[in-house]
């Protein structure tokens, strides 16, 4: 046996050595192989994809091929495998087998590392391109982070927050990790930070980096150029034809300025032209960034401009920089500064409406509340402080002693020579004059010059006191000073001055919607100035979060927002809860609210009453929050894989103007059998109480949405959605009459009113960087009317129709791309039904020639938008 | 004294005939192929008929002969409307009162080669171009607004029609290898005629009885003359950067004019001076995976320039005209082009015209290439009558022409092209 066993020892060992020794034959008898073992082994082979002209020209093909092979190269594509080349025109098996042994492919790498970024990060930055709408100007700071990531190591758990889509327990979960372990070196630790969501981790790791090597010294540069002409909306567009229809029937001179200012609304698109430039200064701080925007809204009175901005920011490190020109501040829940000429409801400071807080340079389209002076950001140890100092021209709406009735967001915006032209009309209208017969003497002054007629000096500040990781107290505080003063109405009665006469029997019904939202405007008591001070305690502990800010406007009323917020693996809590008084009338307010400042007032709801009917913009565009006292709660939670409740929110809340309670409910459902196919089934409630002396109902309204997405393929994407909406309305005390025996008045008793809506949607990736996306939407809503949620904006319906919008976004180059909508919306009026089911004689029969006067009014919109991004 | 009265003459008939609509003395063409129409008249750096018009510098043909010929189709429609108001007197939309539509064609033809001496490459194109279009016919219809049920007063008509063609001669030259100048010479003619009428309605008869119920106006003008075109440019790898300058000048010949009013009325030498247009283009070819092109352009007319000596109170308004075109070629070797304007009217201050273009394209049997370009200009304005007020005293009195208010305008412009394109 031990014979047998050592002769197969020495059998294997014999068998071992051979294969050995044949392996060596091998080496030497295979050139390919022997290359293999030297240090180069491309060595004589042509490196396609890093080699010059001269070289590719060179190759054994004809010399049409190899021009062919040089373009797709400098204008197609890098090769990613040596099977592209079948991809180049003109290449046939022949010439490609004689190519297989001269060239080789070696995958390209960009040099720069911004470059590099720009070609991972596409996606996310074509998405981050057009959200400027629901993110006005903030988006500009995250592109900056994208392109340089800053380095996790020196943040704090400000600045973790500042980024999109992570909550404080997030910042926190980090902050004191870094606090623990001293640094955090790669993705994966990262990743394994006790606290952190994965949610709150996929947001965050394209913004940031974990050392200083890799940053990019380079002079960047981000230009926008933005075009839309998309419309009004029905209430923009009525407040200013209901001075034009009334002032467009007298002399011809009124009839071209007429048809010159609709042409405006009509035909003048918005277009914003956005410039930023950055590079780093290793040697006097950290960073210079020069920003400048160009822009006019759609229809602005305007030839290139109605807003501009510009200005200079200097980083002397991550956390201490200067601003020169425009800023923006944004501080806790944006209860006491937060500027921005955008309302945005329901805006938690969470998840996709987050607020950046702090100091940015601004080249955001806000124009009314915009910051223009010097502001500085400084942290020394455990205290951050911001200063700042503004002198800006603003736009308001003036009283007849010169005094000032409200700020407006003036969009669309008429020149103070037009207005003037308008203040003349409105006399006219007033006093039952024709337009010929007014003695300029006599003109009461209606409608005024309101473009830059308050100047405003703005001088405030921010102390924070940071006592422990992701735990503050905070004082903010700005004192405004003004060249007039502002004066408010008492009561209704005073309130009357301000409608045309024409209408008053009228008006006298919609008086109680002049209530003390009104009532309660700020009054400076013959004072110029305003000042609104507070503060703010940030706590965490563990996985909840704490953050509560009280404000106080002096000679006026004060406001509270709190909000508490817990997340696990699977879900999270948010709660929420404000109270803000009627008399808190902080123009630089922007909390947590349902609906906007002045919502069912006299301002939105009969502006086309007013004298002048610019009032409607102290409602139309107005950015700030209606005063209301209110619990909010929202969850997201994920049930089992394929089931999740995406967004989920109930709301309980009374408006403080009147105390009307109202509710709000919504819930998302996803189910999601396969990754493929996605069913949504979401519901929303909301409830109003009316209790006053007028009328004591309840209105309600439901929106129910199925929708169905499903993946053809990696290529396509392919939806349906079905939405039902239904509303009970009470009866309106200022539509209607009381009912009393043989009165021939009109009464309204309640309405319900229901529609359907139903959406197609395709999208389709021709390539990694060229994408469509089209849409398809039906909605018979005769009485009623929808809301859609379209691409990135949102879309109000009334009647029936249709619409179909595309949009093709392509990235022409790693620096380049274009984003391109075009938007078409046919539908017809209500009215039209209601005549036709009047009167038969209203619909048109063609084979009786028979054309009633409204057979025909129909409407139809097309917009388009254009997005040109240039990053470098 | 007969120039002074055929002066007078000329003004009252204007005065009477001052009509104010897009595009009077016609649409200059910045688009004729395929490609070009669906790049949004961006196809200016190659041998094109686009470039012979706005960027001669470029146009040489890569190699061999280059013929190029389309069929172009163009249809705009109008609908003209007077507000319509609800129950409670708010505005709810437009009444559609007339539909005029109107469908024109070209046929565009061009031809090029290149010719290499050295260093210098020398491209030479002859083409035949309709340069400026002008074939709309308006109907109105004027009616008493007062009226809740409008009554239909007078039906107005303006019709013009005719082209301005250019029979052109293009030299492109490219040397030390990024440079390019070229030239292009236009040999001009055509003819524009007009056609204006008032016809009265038995309702606006009956409301003011007229002794005459039907004016009318027609005029022809013969077209000739010369157009020059300079370019220069630069051409690297990646970017080509160009600039021209076109200048048309004085093209009118004989103008004839019979009014039912005012009688006939000539002018043997009648002055008609276009515009000149400068443009600036900027071409980008990025490596973004798929074969694709972008293109700027800028184009600036100086229609403030405009002179006609039949219509002296003409005043037209300089405009600006930004168009971008991008170009895919997929490795399957399908072509998607697209392509945004935005381009201001001369007529009406402030209105602004944006339009969306797509097409795509094929080649087949190695030398032929088909094109198809579409074009949809949707625009909504609101501009005065056809004819002012003064046209209308001979029929109405006072109280009734006050009635006239703007009308609101929605315009649907769809043009097509088809070309083919050969390699020889």
């Amino acid at each position: 046996m031990r014979q047998v066993s050592i002769l197969l020892l020495i059998l294997l060992l014999f068998t071992g050595l051979t294969s050995a020794a044949d392996y060596d034959q091998d080496i030497v008898l295979d050139p390919i192989s022997e290359r293999i073992r030297q240090a180069d082994p491309f060595e004589g082979l042509v490196d396609l994809n890093n080699t010059d002209f001269d070289a590719v020209m060179s190759l054994p093909i004809s010399e049409e091929l190899a021009m062919n092979i040089w373009k797709y190269r400098e204008f197609h594509s890098y090769f990613d495998s040596f099977y592209d080349l079948m991809k180049v025109e003109g290449m046939d098996v022949a010439s490609f087998l004689s190519l297989k042994s001269v060239v080789y492919i070696k995958a390209h790498k960009e040099e720069n590392y911004t470059t590099q970024r720009l070609q991972s990060l596409y996606y996310i930055l074509a998405n981050q391109s057009d959200e400027e709408g629901i993110q006005e100007g903030v988006t500009d700071e995250w592109t900056d982070f994208l392109l340089t990531p800053f380095n996790i190591n020196i943040g704090n758990y400000a600045m973790f927050l500042n980024f999109p889509n992570v909550s404080p327990v997030d910042a926190y979960s980090i902050s004191m990790k870094l606090k623990d372990t001293g640094s955090i070196s790669s993705m994966r630790s990262l990743r394994n930070t006790q606290g952190l969501s994965s949610y709150g981790y996929r947001n965050l790791r394209n913004f940031v980096t974990y050392s200083d090597n890799e940053y990019d010294e380079r002079l960047h540069f981000f230009g926008q150029v933005y075009f839309d002409t998309s419309p009004y909306l029905d209430d923009e567009k009525e407040m200013l034809a209901s001075v034009i229809e009334k002032y467009d029937t007298e002399s011809a001179d009124h009839i071209q300025d007429a048809a010159f200012l609709r042409n405006y609304l009509e035909t003048k698109p918005a277009l914003m032209t956005k410039l930023r430039l950055r590079k780093s200064l290793p040697k006097f701080g950290k960073e210079i960034k020069l920003g400048g925007l160009m822009s006019r809204a759609y229809g602005d009175d305007f030839d290139i401009t109605k807003n501009s901005k510009i200005f200079l920011e200097y980083r002397l490190d991550d956390k201490n920089k200067i601003v020169f020109g425009d800023f923006r501040l944004a501080f806790g829940h944006g209860l006491i500064m937060e500027n921005s000429d955008f309302y945005s409801p329901r805006k938690t400071g969470f998840g996709f409406s987050k607020r950046i807080t702090g100091l940015i340079g601004d080249t955001s389209r806000t124009d009314e509340f915009k910051m223009r002076g010097v502001a500085a950001e400084m942290n020394l140890g455990p205290i951050s402080t911001v200063l700042f100092y503004s002198d800006d021209k603003k736009d308001a709406l003036l009283n007849a002693d010169g005094s000032v009735f409200s700020y407006i967001v003036n969009k669309p915006a008429l020149s103070n020579e037009h207005l003037e032209i308008l203040n003349e009309i409105a006399n006219e209208i007033a006093n039952g004059a024709s337009f010929e017969d007014i003695d300029p003497a006599d003109i009461e002054e209606y409608i005024f010059p309101s473009v830059d007629v308050l100047h405003e000096q703005n001088v405030g500040g921010h102390l924070r006191f940071n006592l422990y990781e992701g735990n503050y107290v905070a004082f903010t505080g700005y004192h405004a000073m003004y060249d007039r003063h502002f004066e408010r109405v008492e009561d209704a009665e005073e309130f009357g001055q301000y409608i045309d006469p024409e209408e008053d029997d009228y008006a006298e019904k919609l008086l109680p919607l002049a209530n003390n939202e009104i009532f309660y405007m700020y009054d400076s008591q013959g004072e110029k100035s305003r000042t609104v001070m507070g503060g703010e305690l940030g706590l965490n502990i563990a996985n909840i979060s704490f953050l509560g800010e009280y404000g106080k406007l002096i000679n006026g009323g004060d406001a509270v927002v709190m909000s508490l917020f817990t997340q696990y693996n699977s879900f999270y809590i948010l709660a929420l809860y404000r109270d803000i008084d009627v008399d808190f009338d902080n123009p630089y307010s922007r909390p947590f609210a349902e609906n906007p400042k002045f919502n069912d007032t006299f301002f939105e709801k009969a502006s086309y009453k007013f004298l002048n009917p610019f009032y409607g913009n102290v409602f139309y565009q107005s950015p700030g929050s209606q005063p209301e006292q209110g619990l909010y709660l929202e969850t997201r939670f994920q049930l089992s894989r394929n089931l999740t409740i995406s967004r989920a929110y109930i709301d309980l809340w009374r408006r403080k103007a009147d105390n009307r309670p109202s509710l709000r409910f919504q819930g998302d459902l996803e189910y999601r059998p396969i990754f493929a196919l996605r069913i949504n089934f979401k519901q929303k409630f909301l409830w109003n109480k009316l209790d006053n002396s007028d009328a004591r109902s309840v209105s309600n309204s439901s929106e129910t949405t199925i929708r169905i997405r499903g993946r053809l393929s990696q290529y396509d994407q392919l939806g349906f959605e079905y939405m039902y909406t239904y509303t009970n309305l009470p009866p309106y005390p200022y539509l209607s009459n009381p009912a009393e025996a043989n009165i021939d008045n009109m009464v309204v008793g309640s309405e319900k009113l229901f529609g359907h809506l139903y959406t197609v949607t395709y999208s389709r990736h021709f390539t990694k960087t060229f994408d469509m996306r089209m849409d398809i939407t039906f909605w018979d809503s005769p009485s009623s009317s929808m809301w859609d949620w379209e691409d990135t904006n949102i879309d109000f319906m009334s009647g029936r129709g249709y619409k179909f919008w595309i949009v093709l976004t392509d990235w022409l180059s790693p620096n380049v791309n274009v984003k391109f909508k075009f938007w078409y919306k046919k539908f017809a009026e209500t009215e039209h039904y209601v005549r036709a089911w009047w009167n038969d004689e209203l619909i048109a029969d063609p084979a009786l020639e028979l054309y009633p006067y409204l057979s025909s009014v129909r409407s139809s919109e097309t917009a388009l938008k254009v997005y040109l991004n240039i990053l470098y | 004294m007969k120039k002074i009265i055929i002066t007078v003459m000329l003004l009252i008939s204007m005065l009477a005939f001052s009509a104010s609509f897009i595009e009077k003395y016609g649409h200059m063409n910045s688009s004729f192929t395929g490609r070009a129409l669906a790049l949004s008249g961006n196809d200016l750096f190659g041998a094109s008929p686009e470039a012979v018009l706005f960027n001669p510098a470029f146009a040489l043909p890569e190699d061999g002969l280059k013929i190029i010929f389309g069929a172009n189709v163009l249809r705009l429609s109008e609908d003209r409307s007077f507000p319509a108001y609800s129950f409670f007197d708010n505005l709810i939309g437009y009444q559609t009162y007339v539909d005029n539509t109107h469908y024109n064609e070209e046929i565009p033809l061009y031809a090029a080669k290149s010719f290499q001496f050295g260093e210098i490459t020398l491209g030479t194109s002859l083409s035949y171009l309709p340069v400026i279009e002008m074939n709309y016919t308006f109907y109105e219809e004027i009616r008493d607004i007062t009226d809740p049920e409008p009554n239909k007063m007078a039906v107005n008509r303006y019709e013009i029609s005719g082209a301005l063609n250019s029979f052109g001669l293009s030299l492109g030259v490219n040397f030390l290898e990024n440079f390019h100048v070229g030239y292009t010479l236009g040999i001009l003619s055509g003819e524009m005629t007009t056609l204006n009428s008032i016809e009265l309605t038995p309702y606006g008869e009956g409301v003011n009885p007229s002794p005459d119920p039907t004016r009318s106006n027609t005029s022809t003008v013969a077209l000739s003359g010369v157009m020059n075109v300079f370019g220069a440019g630069v051409n690297f790898k990646r970017f080509a950067l160009a600039a021209s300058y076109r200048t048309i000048g004085d093209v009118a010949g004989k103008y004839d004019s019979l009014d039912s009013t005012d009688g006939e009325l000539a002018i043997d030498d009648a002055t008609l001076i276009y515009p000149p247009t400068l443009t600036v283009a900027l071409h980008y070819r990025p490596r973004s995976g798929i074969f694709s092109t972008m293109s700027l352009s800028y184009k600036k007319t100086m229609w403030s320039e405009f002179e006609a000596d039949f219509e002296k109170d003409a005043q037209f308004y300089d405009t600006d005209e930004y168009s971008l075109g991008v170009e895919h070629i997929f490795d399957t070797g399908a072509i998607f082009r697209f392509g945004v304007f935005y381009r201001e009217n001369y007529e009406i201050d402030n209105l602004a015209e944006t339009g969306i273009t797509l097409g795509t394209g094929f080649k087949f049997l190695e030398r032929f290439s088909f094109d198809l370009g579409m074009e949809f200009l949707p625009v909504r304005y609101e501009t005065m009558d056809l004819f002012p007020e003064s046209a209308y005293d001979d029929f109405f009195d006072d109280t009734i022409t006050d009635r006239i208010s703007p009308d609101k305008i929605q315009d649907y412009r769809l043009k097509a092209a088809f070309t083919l394109g050969m390699n020889f």
